[in-house]
């Protein structure tokens, strides 16, 4: 032992010079586990009671809690396993109401089932028939959505009435311009075509409208509804 | 075996530090040992005598007092206190809601709870004595949380505006009429009308969220720092 390593150990006596470790070490018998498992005192470590029973409260502490916190929790989750809407809604329009050549400017009581609410609420859309199909086009902007006017006179569609007679819908609020089938022109600031509409036909030959989904550039035409018969 | 010694201590260090971070820029520990480390008399230690466990029902009291606020809170992000949509959104809670039938139940076991475990708590303080001189006040806001509660529980049982909340509400304002002289005042006010409806659901509703739980707080506040001034009542 030299004096060196005498001068760095602490006062408390807690730790032991490496020397003297090494020779509690040595004299161990070849069973007791190797000195990993030991503290620098040389003896074996056990768990203080103290700390057996922090844990044990702890522990019992934590499983309480977590019984008491998680269906709390999962309650405050539950908007995200439910799927949006999916009820479609009565309308008193035929396929053959629809052309073409315009979109027409149609109004509908669309059901809403809402958490506890059920109610039916006015909405307009505008529809047009492409590839024998209806393209069920929102009002809403796909900038920032406000509602779009269509190209119509005292309710009637009219030809394209803006960008030079070519567009169709135009924005009031920051000017976006769509052509019959609601695709944007690139000077627009919305940055894709008008969202379409779900939609069946039912028994008696009546349209039903059900949710929207969006559509991109390359997808304006790609319709997963029912051709018309 | 190794391993698992070394992530643990590792583990222990880094908690440590931050630990250390905090307490040294605000000095969280004197505050914790203020409220937290203090011995535990051999009297209401259950370790040492078994039946000292009737001193846990304070705590267990206030245990189930956090878990009513907590259930409560999430609650209240479905319900809705309107005649017309009350009933439903509780509806909507119990049948719809992931695992909300367990948040409702919750809450409903637990209000029972409270006012059982509060009336045990209220009995071992009777019964050992606990009341007298010096802690006479502390009995005393003790019988101002037991007003509390009683009243969070009738003013509850109107919320899911159902049949038997209805005709609970009815009757527990008639009582109040039948208080003389100021009685239909009292029942006016209470109602929020001269009927139990629309307004008597919101001004449960806000009594119930909001008044009496602050209320609830600041005398529970004032009840834990009593016992922290005055110590726990001594050993028969
Ligand atoms: S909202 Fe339609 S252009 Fe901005």
């Amino acid at each position: 032992m030299d004096h060196e390593n005498e001068m760095d150990t602490p006062a408390s006596g807690q730790v032991p010079p490496k020397d003297a470790l090494d020779q509690a070490g040595g004299a161990q018998p070849p069973q007791l586990p190797p000195q990993g498992t030991q503290t620098v005192s040389g003896q074996r470590e056990v768990m203080s009671r103290r700390q057996f029973l922090t844990y044990a409260l702890g522990g019992t502490g934590a499983l309480m809690a977590t019984m008491v916190a998680s269906p709390l929790v999962v309650s405050a989750f539950d908007p995200l396993h439910r799927a949006s809407g999916g009820a479609f809604s009565k309308t008193n329009w035929k396929p053959s109401d629809f052309n073409e050549k315009l979109p027409t400017h149609v109004n509908y009581l669309q059901h809403i089932d809402d958490g506890w609410n059920s109610q039916d609420v006015s909405n307009d859309v505008y529809v047009i028939v492409y590839q024998k199909k209806l393209m069920i086009m929102s009002h809403v902007c796909t900038h920032l959505g406000c509602h779009v006017n269509g190209s119509t006179e005292n309710g009637k569609s009219v030809a394209p009435e803006y960008g030079n007679g070519k567009e169709w819908f135009f924005c009031p609020c920051h000017g976006s311009q769509y052509n019959i089938y609601g695709v944007q022109t690139p000077a627009s600031p919305a940055p894709r075509p008008l969202d379409l509409y779900y939609y069946h036909v039912n028994a008696d030959g009546y349209v039903e409208v059900g949710n929207n989904f969006q559509r991109s550039d390359a997808t304006w035409g790609n319709n997963p509804n029912p051709t018309l018969a | 075996m190794n391993t698992e010694n070394f992530v643990y201590r590792q583990v222990r260090k880094v908690l440590r530090k931050v630990y250390d971070w905090i307490d040294e820029r605000i000095s969280v520990t004197p505050l914790w040992r203020d409220v937290a480390q203090h011995e535990v008399p051999a009297h209401v230690n259950p370790t040492k005598k078994l039946s000292a466990f009737m001193y846990c029902f304070g705590g267990l009291t206030f245990l189930t007092i956090v878990t009513q606020f907590l259930s409560g809170i999430f609650l209240a992000m479905f319900y809705t206190p309107d005649i017309k949509n009350a009933w439903y959104s509780v509806n909507y809670i119990t049948n719809d809601v992931l695992l909300g039938n367990v948040v409702r139940g919750m809450h409903f076991w637990g209000a029972s709870l409270v006012i059982i475990i509060m009336i045990l708590h209220m009995l071992r303080v009777f019964f050992t004595g606990a009341y007298k001189k010096p802690r006479e006040l502390n009995w005393v806001l003790g019988v101002l949380i037991f007003i509390v509660i009683l009243a969070l529980g009738f003013t509850g049982y109107l919320l899911p505006w159902d049949q038997k909340a209805y005709w609970a509400t009815s009757v527990g304002s008639q009582i109040a009429g039948a208080v003389p002289w100021v009685g239909t005042y009292i029942q006016t006010l209470l109602v929020g009308g001269h009927t139990v409806g629309a307004l008597t659901l919101t001004r449960f509703y806000a009594i119930h969220v909001f008044f009496l739980p602050a209320a609830l707080m600041v005398l529970l506040g004032v009840h834990f720092v009593m016992i922290r001034l005055q110590g726990i009542a001594g050993p028969l």
